[in-house]
């Protein structure tokens, strides 16, 4: 009887729980997007980096003593001589052996930019079908000097045809060769935007690595000898410098990388999707606790005529279930819908990843409808609690009201919660970790939301005070309208506070960042110019270090110094460090030394002042190291520099770079102008020099700036993007509201509506309701988030986050946004209310 | 059978409202059909009636006599399906909503059986809420007036929930007053209170007749809420078939059984 009254209430209040519906749907298709695309993306990856395993078996190649995650990784590899391939080739069980050559070349299309480089490498190898998964299909492999080959989906995007001259950058300059043919890449012959150029193998060598060498081996098993053991074999014949490995290991080592990125981006993803699915849990409460007020009549008959209070519960929580399984089911299928959505922006970003089927894991499923089944069930569990309470004798009484609670115990709730958020928070930010401050965000998110119709009245009452003076009677209607209950009206407001408050956090962060970047490089940059390669990592941000001996001579010139970076093992930790010329090092930086000296000898690495603060090290300590070859060393710390964002916290010499990094490639170059020239007029001489590199960027002081900050602000673009998912949940939550209020005050509009109250009059005032009831849910936002900001920030502050900047004027105009969002959240309430018929609507019960 | 015509006795009733003096309302030849085809009611039919300005006028009738719908129809509230209706010289029955809207707002007051008030706004607030609404401001002698004539300027501070029922309709009566209304509608007003409470609304509008001369129409079922009116106007079956000038609640009681024989 039950199970019938909770289907026939759900059609009778379709409209109303398709709206909570919604909520359910974006949140969890949030969910179900992220999943569906880290799947589809793994296995892309996985059938990518497979294509090798088809060809060959076991793959020979440096060994490294640890694997960097930093770039300049490769630069640590050592080539593999030619008489290693003649050892693997007479190692019994190998049927076949090659020699592979790898290495960065961008192909310049005819616009003469670089192609790609936004992140999957630019590709140079030597040309070789056998053991490869790269077959021509026009024209001819590459012979001689002058000839190169380039992939299909390459060719296809530069419009070059067979006989035409492409440039080339590899380590030194363009130069230009001419396209002999055109290959497919694997059985796809899809390239998930990495680029190929292929030259004939001596040529590759010279060009990419050294002459007479190779970056690998494959190897091919005789029938009957598996990888394994084939790996085994050849390990123990090839020098100690090498190391031979299963192909299928290879895949599964370089998968792990990109799925570790990728892991990273479906938790950041994720992460908004849990905070839509928690600001929907506030719409999911404040519908069904509308409804249940709306229905106290015919809920206390069901009670007179003998339901029980368990059956109360268990009828409005049957109708929450419906939405949740409903919302979920739609979840799921939207999913499908935005994880499609999502490559198709990755790839608008340039970051055009492999692809393959949509995967739909039983997890995925079972994970939607769990999140979705849940937080429906428990934000209902409260008004179906409350229905419960009330009492059989309600259904007699005409004025019927649910008992009004006192605001006592939440206050006491409220409280707890704030202090308990608050202390979680601060522990995350000393430095017990994300989780905690997640935890204490969530925690300080219920608080307010708990307490805030403690101040609901009076902050109405101030947002109302305009519209009261500036529209008479409508405006005052509607201030009142978003008094008279205050707990709707903050479950209505908090939905949108949870999304301003982390927008506003960002906000605050990314301008209190960029603040601190300024006057950290206005301290430490001496630099005038930066000139770097275009690639993001590998060795396509590598260059030919005799660019620097052409910039050096460049007149106007004061210096140029070539920097690498590196990662070393120092202590028990990988370290990023920054190499160059000791001698000029300090000028680019404007290093400042706290102790010890700047002139740096081999042996010896320079430590900025909180790392020595950190490590308890000291001009002197003694700390045992190990570099990428698997060389271990001892260095000595010459000396303390003041922190400076701009030259990192380590700082070693070039000669002792040197001897463990086979590849002589530099990866920037800081130039220093003399005084008594012009900055124009250098950038001019700098430009005209580099030409012949359009792989190279040259960027003045300003542009600097600008691209820390532009990395600032994309990442805070792609968040409030992200979180704008959750202010559309909030406004929906608001029509809701709304529409509910409208239902439930049918006859008093009526009423307005006989006296005289013309329809647009009607529609202001409840347009003006809703800019109240947003304006207070991003006031309460832009309070937290200011808090929150203030809090992370104070958090970073030894991190080099030291300036606190609050963007007044944005944050004013999220407040201005939120009006507008009241209105448009209005507009479809306000018109159901103008619609109603005057007469009807008087005689409603 | 007792039972007379409307098509007889609306010549004589014209002629008593005329003698009475000018007409604040009427209603001409007006017919609302509620419904289509086979499932279609004829609320009214062919109603033609004279409201005179400056009196007190109750129309009464059996439930389902179409009372209430001839009220909302000369009220502007509800759009007839034949006929016309005048307000003044204002032929209701040719505005369109926004103008029906402001000629309610401006030269109609009402008072409902229950709901009168705006929960949220002070007595005061629902007193002059339709002129607020109009964005003109009270005249505030008249409004002093009106506010001690229902007697409530101790309670004026108070929100409806703070109020006896006698009191809300005392409130929904000020405000109906306080426009200045051409003709003040009360649907039913004491149906919901107590036999004193109901009797002093009733007293407060006839004298709102009597001393400042305000048109009233009062729908009703009571007789002895009748009895305070100037004419009493019968309904059944949608027509006019009775009218009966100075009533006493005994009189009413015998037109009553009449009809509803």
């Amino acid at each position: 009887m039950i199970a019938k009254l909770t289907l026939r209430n759900l059609a009778a209040h379709k409209l109303r729980l398709a709206l909570t519906a919604i909520a359910v749907i974006l949140g969890t298709s949030f969910i179900a997007g992220t999943l569906i695309y880290a799947d589809t993306t793994n296995k892309a990856f996985d059938e990518l980096f497979n294509e090798g395993t088809k060809t060959s078996d076991v793959v020979v190649q440096a060994r490294k003593a640890f694997q960097g995650t930093e770039q300049g990784d490769e630069a640590a590899a050592k080539p593999i001589p030619a008489s290693a391939l003649a050892t693997v080739r007479r190692v019994p069980g190998v049927s076949d052996a090659v020699g592979q050559v790898m290495g960065f070349a961008a192909i310049v299309g005819k616009d003469g930019k670089p192609i790609g480089g936004g992140g999957p490498p630019q590709f140079g190898m030597g040309w070789g079908e056998r053991l490869s998964g790269y077959h021509l299909t026009t024209g001819a492999a590459p012979a001689g000097d002058h000839q190169v080959a380039i992939d299909t989906v390459t060719a296809q995007k530069t419009g070059f045809h067979v006989g035409d001259q492409v440039r080339i950058v590899t380590r030194g300059p363009a130069e230009p060769y001419t396209l002999s043919g055109i290959f497919t890449v694997g059985e796809k012959g899809t390239t998930g935007g990495v680029t190929y150029a292929a030259f004939q193998e001596s040529v590759a060598q010279r060009l990419l690595l050294e002459p007479g060498a190779y970056t690998q081996i494959v190897a091919k098993a005789a029938d009957g000898v598996t990888p394994a053991e084939l790996a085994a074999r050849i390990g123990t014949a090839v020098p100690r410098d090498f190391e031979a490995i299963t192909m299928r290991q290879a895949a599964d080592d370089a998968a792990s990388d990109v799925k570790q990125f990728l892991g990273f981006l479906s938790t950041f993803l994720l992460t908004f999707g849990v905070i839509s699915i928690f600001v929907g849990s506030f719409i999911i409460f404040n519908t069904f606790s509308m409804l249940v007020a709306q229905r106290t009549r015919e809920l206390a008959l069901l009670r007179a005529v003998g339901a029980g209070r368990r059956q109360v519960t268990r009828s409005v929580l049957g109708e929450a279930l419906g939405v949740g399984l409903v919302g979920s089911a739609a979840g799921l299928l939207a999913g499908a819908g935005l994880a499609a959505g999502l490559r198709a922006l990755f790839q608008a970003f340039g970051a055009d990843l492999p692809t393959t089927s949509m995967v739909i894991t039983s997890g995925t499923v079972i994970w939607t409808f769990g999140v979705g089944l849940v937080v429906t069930m428990v934000a209902a569990y409260f008004p179906a609690r409350r229905a419960a309470k009330i009492p059989p004798v309600a259904a007699l009484r005409d004025d019927v009201a649910m008992p009004a609670r006192s605001l006592r115990m939440r206050a006491l709730v409220g409280g707890v919660l704030l202090v308990a958020g608050g202390g979680l928070l601060a522990t995350g930010l000393l430095g017990a970790g994300i989780a905690y401050v997640g935890g204490g965000a969530l925690l300080v998110f219920l608080a307010v939301a708990m307490l805030s119709p403690l101040f609901a009245r009076p902050v109405t009452r101030v947002l109302g005070a305009p519209f009261r003076r500036l529209f008479g009677a409508t405006g005052r209607l509607a201030s009142e309208n978003a008094r008279r209950n205050p707990r709707r009206t903050s479950a209505t407001a908090s939905a949108l506070m949870i999304g301003m408050a982390l927008i506003a956090t960002v906000s605050v962060l990314a301008t209190s960042m960029n603040a601190s970047v300024d006057k950290a490089l206005d301290a430490s940059l001496g630099a005038d110019f930066q000139i770097s390669a275009g690639g993001s990592f590998g060795p396509a941000a590598t260059f030919d270090p005799s660019v620097s001996a052409d910039v050096a001579r460049v007149p106007g010139v004061a210096s140029a110094t070539a920097m690498r970076y590196a990662q070393v093992k120092m202590g028990a930790e990988l370290r990023n460090v920054t190499v160059g010329d000791p001698v000029k090092l300090a000028a680019p930086f404007k290093l400042a030394a706290e102790s010890g000296t700047l002139a740096l000898r081999d042996g010896q690495v320079l430590i900025d002042a909180s790392t020595a603060e950190d490590n308890k090290w000291a001009v002197g300590t003694r700390i045992p190291s190990q570099y990428a070859d698997g060389a271990t060393a001892t260095l000595t710390v010459a000396g303390v520099y003041k922190d400076n964002p701009m030259a990192g916290s380590y700082l070693m010499g070039e000669t002792a770079y040197a001897a463990h990094y086979p590849s002589k490639q530099i990866m920037a170059i800081l130039v220093v102008k003399r005084a008594d020239v012009s900055a124009a007029q250098v950038k001019t001489a700098l430009a005209a020099t580099l030409k012949p590199y359009p792989n190279l960027t040259l960027q003045d002081q300003s542009d600097m700036k600008d691209q820390v900050r532009s990395n600032v602000n994309q990442l805070v673009m792609m968040i409030t993007a992200l979180l704008v998912l959750s202010i559309l949940i909030a406004i929906l939550g608001i029509v809701n509201t709304l529409a509910l209020s409208v239902i439930e005050r049918t006859r008093e509009i009526g009423l307005l509506r006989a006296i005289g109250m013309g329809r647009r009059q009607l529609r202001s005032m409840i347009r003006y309701e809703s800019v109240v009831i947003s304006v207070f849910g991003a006031l309460l936002g832009v309070l937290v988030g200011v808090g929150f900001g203030w809090a992370i920030q104070a958090g970073l502050a030894s991190d080099g986050v030291d300036v606190l900047s609050i963007p007044v004027g944005q944050l004013a105009g999220y407040l201005l946004a939120a009006g507008v969002v009241g209105v448009l959240a209005a507009i479809w309430p306000a018109r159901r209310a103008a619609r109603m018929d005057v007469l009807r609507a008087i005689a409603t019960q | 059978m007792t039972y007379v015509t409307a098509e007889i006795l609306a010549p004589t009733a014209d002629d008593a409202f005329r003698t009475a003096g000018p007409l604040a309302a009427r209603a001409s030849g007006v017919t609302k059909v509620y419904g289509m085809g086979d499932a279609s009611v004829t609320a009214l039919d062919n109603v033609t009636l004279g409201i005179p300005s400056g009196r007190f006028t109750a129309i009464m009738g059996p439930s389902g006599s179409g009372k209430s719908t001839l009220m909302h129809c000369l009220a502007g509230l509800d759009a007839v399906s034949s006929g016309q209706v005048y307000v003044g010289d204002v032929e209701l029955t040719r505005l369109d909503d926004k103008r029906l809207t402001r000629l309610r707002r401006d030269r109609i007051g009402f008072v409902f059986q229950s709901f009168n008030l705006i929960p949220t706004l002070t007595a005061l607030e629902n007193i002059t809420l339709p002129m607020d609404i109009a964005g003109v401001k009270p005249d505030p002698a008249w409004l002093d007036t009106v506010i001690d004539t229902v007697g409530l300027r101790p309670r004026l501070g108070h929100r409806p929930s703070e109020l006896s029922g006698g009191q809300q309709q005392r409130v929904a009566c000020a405000r109906a007053l306080a426009g200045k209304p051409d003709i003040i509608f009360a649907d039913e007003p004491t149906g919901n209170l107590d036999s004193r409470s109901g009797a002093e609304v009733l007293a407060f509008l006839r004298s709102s007749v009597r001393e400042m001369g305000q048109t009233v129409v009062m729908v009703t079922h009571d007789p002895v809420a009748a009895s305070y009116a100037d004419l009493v106007v019968f309904l059944a079956d949608g027509r006019i078939v009775d009218q009966l000038a100075a009533p006493t609640a005994d009189r009413v009681l015998e037109r009553m059984k009449g009809l509803d024989r």
